[in-house]
């Protein structure tokens, strides 16, 4: 994994520096009332007092330097350490993806296990085609769309979503405001983010429930269970549906980092102030060490989250241990045996 | 298949045709968009102009719209100070800000205009204010300091503080903090210098007594008096920021104290700030107890959440603007105010002086001519803007009204390109000279989608005329980075701000390269002594003058294409009244809305 997190931060850091523009002459003589012969001295002294005259492979051993010790210096922007504004940011992005993550897996799991069992009739065509045009509708104008219709009293005259941001005005949000409300208040809002970042996943996920089923409810424990007598939902959801979670533990692994990638659009058209923000305001003022702690944040959680699903592996399937060559492959339907 | 699936594959038929429609509708809009720019309207008559001028001088909203001027409330109640009297207290007044400030802290702002909105004057309060409706052009009135005095050479300036004003806290302003605020500017450890470089003029600063200051200028600038009023900072108070270490105040973003008639409450960051009413100002209070300044990236989240009444005000992109002011129901609660200030930014093209192709004045010449700049308000403004000749403000002293655009004029523009020595020699459709081809490449950030269709214009225009323009899109870092570097060829842009009142930063050789802004590289010995002449220049007539010339010259030279200039845009909530459009824009310290409208506390 720390090779793997090396590698991320090396090349992060390469592409930024790579990238024409800085923070210094971003900010240098934009305003005016500065002469050429005042900007230089002024870039110069600029670019020492951020660290960013030295050699790019100093910049870069002094960043790992610090970052070892958990110091991810300042922003040039904000001017204010890069932990501080992670902290304040991270919950945020956090909450939302987790929400995201968890209604995607309860809407898709049913859709999914309800097509399989209904392989091939209405519901399954149905529910195929309709996420299938779900997952191709673009997230940003979805996410336009959303605000236009469904926030404000025009044009639908629905005021029934709040357009922007992660509370009502401060007269609500007041401290000692009573826990309920808040709460009502927070979720009011988080409903048409949360939707706009689950709704591409559902295709995703419903697919490979729906194929690892199928496999699943041709296998002869199934018929077994069946010939046993027992109840069709009995027969589907103890028998048939635990044999065919190997393949979900995998998505999940893959899925939390797609969404996070899709925070950071999410957040700009909703304007919540959570990591995407950050990181796509980093990005285009060249705030070098928000960038860099971002990535590595997110390389971090990325990592962390396959790491996971690999234990998740080995809880799911008794198969599968990491002390000794495995069995049979990772993937490896129950039929593989 | 089964019958069933057929119904599936009805769903995946409906989808594509939905699919290829809306495709379909699209191309026919862009279409439609791009045939009435190509439409040539009949120009504005003289006579039309000159109606439409008074009411602009007035500071009156754009004439083209109806509903504006007449939106704007009448005054009630005001005293000669033209504030409002006797009308009711309390409300809250919520701002819509795209982007959030990066600090709270005026002198480590730089160039953020977000943190001047928010703090300059409502928290802290200048020597001198520019008055809201001169008799022309600027004007400084006294604020803190109850009067001024500058020497007959323009090389010393003395301000006597009023001596009954005090910071929130209690503290009296004395000249202590006005040297403070001084020192700290152009201190070079603290992360100033943008700000800085308004000061580089001055020799030293002299406290004379805790009331009068004195400020000595190595030489006379026009804008001296502005910056030693410190319009753009405000007055720091010593005792609050005074600092041993230059990086404890760098760091220092939040919690800003001031002697202004608001005064901080908190900053959530990410979401707002807040500012409360300083029940303790010095001066006449505000009726309005509370501004926030809410955060919303997404220009139409904004318009919704004014719409659905959770905010108040919102600066509009200009085409929501343009559709907004259409729409009847909306004007009836909302005021959609387009205005004119003297800080107007300005848009061009400009031509890098340095290449084969626009080193020659006639093939400049000949690009304006190809460009239908009046067309491009009318279109693709929506009428919202204006045609302009030269880098000022058009309704201030410095522009010289008499100098006519050149006209649109393709054919000109081919003999102009002739005579510069750009013909087909070879045959390819394209004009070329020793052979060089004259294809460029035409810079622009891609964030403006107002851009990339000029872009596409420029590009069809140029064809027309045997010049290829490749379109360059890229992202304004980068364009930025490219332009100091003075690696392009051709570029659109927007100048506002300073950069407007003083053309030394733009049009003076000697800002060519290392960090100046005269990007497109113009070199005109006139137009140098005119630029240093008129910042010694203290008299605004006179200076005026000066600025006339350089206007003529920079059209001559065409440096730039002028393209146009557009009003500022807000749209207000109606239960603000005494919403009044001033010359230099709006003022919310005179706002207030009646008992029965208020809507917080």
């Amino acid at each position: 994994m720390i090779p793997t997190l090396l590698g991320i931060t090396i090349v992060v850091f390469a592409i930024s520096k790579i990238a024409p523009g800085d923070p210094v002459s971003l900010s240098v003589g934009a305003s005016g009332q500065m002469d050429a012969e005042r900007a230089g001295d002024l870039r110069a002294a600029r670019m020492r007092l951020y660290g960013l005259d030295k050699p790019v492979y100093v910049q870069y051993a002094d960043w790992l330097g610090h970052v070892v010790r958990l110091d991810f210096g300042d922003s040039i922007k904000h001017r204010r350490p890069v932990i501080k504004l992670i902290k304040e940011r991270l919950p945020i992005t956090l909450t939302l993806n987790l929400i995201a993550l968890a209604i995607v897996y309860a809407v898709s799991l049913p859709v999914g296990i309800l097509a399989a069992v209904k392989h091939g009739r209405f519901f399954d065509r149905a529910s195929s085609v309709i996420l299938l045009m779900l997952w191709s509708l673009p997230v940003m104008w979805v996410g336009q769309m959303l605000i236009g219709y469904f926030t404000g009293p025009t044009p639908l005259k629905a005021g029934w979503f709040p357009p922007a941001g992660l509370s009502s005005n401060y007269a609500e949000s007041a401290s000692g405001a009573p826990f309920l409300p808040w709460l009502a208040d927070r979720l009011w809002h988080l409903v048409l983010p949360v939707l706009c970042l689950s709704y591409t996943g559902f295709a995703y996920l419903a697919k490979q429930v729906r194929a690892a089923m199928l496999d699943s409810l041709q296998m002869d424990y199934v018929r077994t269970a069946r010939a046993k007598g027992l109840s069709e939902p009995a027969v589907i959801l103890r028998h048939a549906f635990p044999n065919s979670i190997i393949p979900l533990i995998t998505i999940m692994a893959t899925l939390l980092p797609a969404m996070f990638a899709g925070s950071v659009i999410i957040e700009k058209i909703f304007s919540i102030p959570g990591m995407g923000l950050l990181a796509f305001e980093a990005v285009t003022n060249r705030d070098y060490n928000v960038v860099m702690a971002v990535a590595t944040i997110a390389g971090v959680l990325n990592l962390v989250g396959l790491l996971f699903g690999d234990i998740a592996y080995a809880i799911a399937d008794p198969r599968i241990s990491f002390d000794r060559p495995a069995p049979a492959k990772r993937h490896a339907e129950p039929s593989a045996v | 298949m089964s019958g069933r699936g057929g119904l599936a594959t009805f769903f995946l038929f409906l989808f594509l045709s939905i699919t290829i429609l809306l495709q379909i509708l699209s191309i026919v809009q862009s279409d439609r968009l791009y045939e009435r720019l190509n439409y040539r309207n009949p120009p504005l008559t003289g006579e039309a102009i000159s109606s439409l001028v008074p009411l602009l001088r007035q500071g009156q909203a754009c004439p083209r719209k109806s509903g504006d001027a007449s939106s704007v409330v009448p005054r009630q109640g005001t005293d000669e100070g033209g504030w409002t009297m006797d009308v009711d207290d309390g409300d809250w007044l919520i701002w819509a800000f795209r982007v959030e400030p990066k600090t709270l802290n005026p002198i480590s702002a730089e160039t953020d205009i977000y943190t001047v909105w928010i703090t300059i004057p409502y928290i802290f309060e200048p020597l001198l204010v520019y008055d809201y409706d001169p008799a022309n052009g600027r004007q400084l009135k006294p604020h803190l300091a109850e009067s001024y005095e500058v020497s007959s050479d323009g090389s010393e300036i003395t301000f006597r503080l009023r001596n009954d004003i005090h910071f929130s806290d209690g503290t009296p302003v004395t000249t202590d903090d006005v040297v403070f605020t001084y020192e700290t500017i152009v201190n070079p450890k603290v992360d100033a210098a943008n700000v800085a470089s308004r000061y580089a003029d001055v020799l030293k600063v002299t406290k004379i007594d805790n009331l009068v200051v004195k400020f000595s200028l190595k030489r006379p600038h026009f804008r001296s008096l502005e910056n030693l009023s410190f319009t753009r900072t405000g007055i720091l108070p010593r005792h609050l920021y005074y600092f041993s270490d230059p990086d404890q105040f760098n760091k220092r973003v939040s919690n800003p104290v001031g002697s202004g008639p608001y005064v901080f409450e908190k900053w959530d960051v990410g979401r707002g700030v807040v500012l409360r009413r300083n029940e303790n100002y010095w001066g006449r209070k505000p009726k309005l107890s509370k501004v926030v300044y809410r955060f919303i990236a997404n220009p139409v989240a904004s318009v919704q959440a004014l719409r659905s009444h959770q905010v108040d005000i919102v600066i509009p992109e200009p085409e929501q603007f343009a559709e907004l002011a259409e729409d009847g129901k909306f004007s009836k609660e909302f005021y959609c105010l387009s205005y004119w200030t003297p800080s107007t930014p300005f848009y061009y093209i400009g031509w890098n002086q340095d290449t084969p192709f626009f080193s020659d004045r006639l093939v400049r010449r000949a690009m304006t001519g190809i460009i239908n700049r009046q067309d491009l308000v009318a279109h693709l403004l929506q009428g919202h803007g204006r045609q302009i000749t030269g880098p000022f403000y058009f309704l201030g002293p410095e522009n010289d009204p008499n100098i006519e655009p050149l006209p649109y004029d393709p054919q000109t523009s081919g003999q102009l390109l002739d005579k510069a020595g750009w013909r087909d020699t070879d045959g390819d459709g394209l004009r070329d000279k020793d052979g060089v081809p004259l294809r460029f490449k035409f810079m622009y950030a891609s964030s403006y989608a107002l851009f990339e269709r000029l872009a596409k214009l420029l590009k069809d225009e140029a064809a027309k005329v045997g010049v290829e323009v490749i379109a360059e899109p890229c992202e304004w870092s980068i364009l930025w980075d490219r332009l100091n570097r003075r690696e392009f060829q051709a570029y659109i842009a927007g100048w506002a701000g300073d950069a407007v009142e003083d053309p030394y930063q733009l049009f003076h050789s000697s800002q060519i390269g290392n960090g100046g802004s005269n990007f497109v590289g113009f070199r005109n010995p006139d137009a140098d002594v005119i630029i240093e002449q008129a910042r010694r220049t203290i008299d605004d007539d006179a200076r005026g003058k000066l600025y006339q010339r350089l206007h003529g010259i920079l059209h001559e030279e065409q440096t730039y294409t002028f393209l146009f200039t557009r009003p500022t845009f807000r749209l207000v909530d109606r239960r603000f009244k005494s919403v009044v459009v001033h010359k230099l824009g709006l003022d919310y310290l005179e706002w207030y809305v009646p008992k029965s409208e208020q809507r917080y506390e």
